[in-house]
């Protein structure tokens, strides 16, 4: 099979240039992971200070209202205690739009703003790439968590637009600095061509789908994990103890957090069913049959059916709350087992990615 | 290299079932109650909705049907009463 031979010649230069564009990328992404989570203490700080002022107010009231009557007293100490009620609150809406206090803050501006800077490098960075080698940007490890990042990086700020996910910033900028390391320390791969075997038009829909799903399947964890969290910080205000956590006023309640991304989810999900249904049909163009329980197969419809079940269960069993969190998140570790573990440890016929 | 004939049964039945599945998972499933009276010359109209889950566009779902409705009945006196459940 001497395909190579008659594929365009591979443009080195400009996948240097590449890889110089990705490490930059990965530099301002760490930047900006440093940034949002400055903005999560300062917001942390601020939000007990404005606190502590509001209790103050509260004290001068009673201080005043103490000459009067010890029964003015006692009422004055329940209007404090229900204000200390009141810090439980969230300043996030429910649907997530910005609310006054959530709109001031510098520090996440400025991460957003340097997030989008780091986007376009990125984007360069994939772009060039794939102009380098004269193919889409995903056929092998270094690729696919490269431009798995960049979808993640990309959806994330574009949602951005509509919704304050802000609180999420320092998580989604971490996970895409990380997915970069991963691919320059652990899948160095100098632009090349395609290994035989995925030189399919299929890669452009099978694999661009899938890449998308993940990233799809990524931004809804970050938001079940958060939405664990924010339930037993709930359950710790709500029994009466302190509040370990204040920055997670920023973040929305748990309930939101929890249709947010279910909604994303039946996306991902619609988007997984098709990755695997392109799949066998490439398979049979290839392989000549359609499913053949390759380790690849079987992992994919095990996020499947987890995905399915997770569905499933909120839709007709009633499993909401960290239930259904819990399912979501199983699924996404499947994700991560099917494209780490499997891709590399596994023998099986997709065993391609240059490891 | 041999003929299968399966391969548009295939491709149909998936096609199928990838739309039935967005179907399902997209068309948001809204129920709406109308009740018309007609005591003593006097009309009113109730009506609720009911949306399964969480459905934030289900207000402007009711706005829609208000919409409807004073077309259909123009009243000279309204006394509105309406509501919307997420349950």
């Amino acid at each position: 099979m001497d395909n190579a031979g008659a594929l365009a010649p591979i443009n080195e230069t400009l996948g240097e240039y590449s890889q110089l564009f990705m490490l930059l990328a990965a530099m301002v992404y760490g930047v900006v992971f440093i940034i949002f989570a400055l903005d999560l203490a300062k917001t942390n700080k601020s939000i007990s200070e404005m606190d502590s002022q509001a209790l103050k107010r509260d004290e001068e009231l009673l201080v005043s209202a103490g000459s009067a009557a010890v029964g003015t007293k006692a009422r004055a100490r329940r209007g404090a205690a229900a204000r200390a009620d009141n810090v439980g609150e969230h300043i996030v809406t429910y649907k997530m739009e910005y609310t006054q206090l959530s709109s001031k803050r510098p520090m996440a501006r400025i991460a957003v703003v340097l997030m989008w800077l780091a986007a376009v490098l990125h984007g360069g960075a994939v772009v060039s790439r794939a102009m380098a080698a004269h193919r889409v940007p995903w056929g092998n490890m270094y690729e696919f968590l490269s431009t798995g990042a960049f979808l993640v990086a990309l959806v994330y700020l574009l949602v951005l637009i509509f919704k304050d996910l802000r609180f999420m910033g320092s998580f989604i900028s971490g996970l895409v600095t990380l997915m970069l390391c991963g691919a320059t320390i652990g899948f160095p791969t100098p632009v090349g061509h395609l290994v035989p075997a995925l030189q399919s038009p299929w890669i452009v829909i099978h694999v661009s789908i899938a890449v998308l799903a993940s990233a799809l399947f990524a931004i809804s964890f970050a938001m079940n994990v958060l939405q664990l969290i924010q339930h037993a910080r709930m359950n710790r205000l709500a029994a009466g103890q302190k509040d370990k956590l204040p920055f997670m006023r920023v973040v929305p309640g748990a309930g939101a957090l929890e249709n947010f991304a279910y909604r994303i989810n039946t996306i991902a999900f619609v988007m997984w069913t098709f990755t695997v249904i392109a799949g066998a049909i490439w398979a049979e163009a290839a392989w000549g049959r359609y499913w053949g329980w390759d380790p690849k197969e079987v992992w994919s419809f095990v996020i499947w059916v987890v995905y399915a079940g997770y569905l499933h269960a909120r839709a007709t069993g009633g499993w909401t709350g960290p239930r259904s969190a819990w399912l979501s998140i199983i699924g996404f570790l499947c994700v991560v087992f099917n494209f780490t573990i499997v891709n590399i440890f596994f023998d099986g016929l997709h065993s391609y990615a240059g490891v | 290299v041999n003929h299968d004939p399966g391969k548009l049964p295939i491709g149909i039945s998936s096609a199928l079932a990838l739309i039935g599945l967005s179907i399902s998972l997209f068309t948001p499933r809204r129920r709406v109650w109308v009740k018309l009276k007609n005591e003593d010359g006097k009309r009113s109209i109730e009506y609720a909705l009911l949306a399964r889950g969480e459905d934030p566009r289900l207000e402007r779902e009711a706005a829609e049907l208000q919409k409807i409705f004073d077309k259909a009945w123009p009243l000279a006196s309204q006394e509105q009463n309406q509501g919307a459940v997420n349950g």
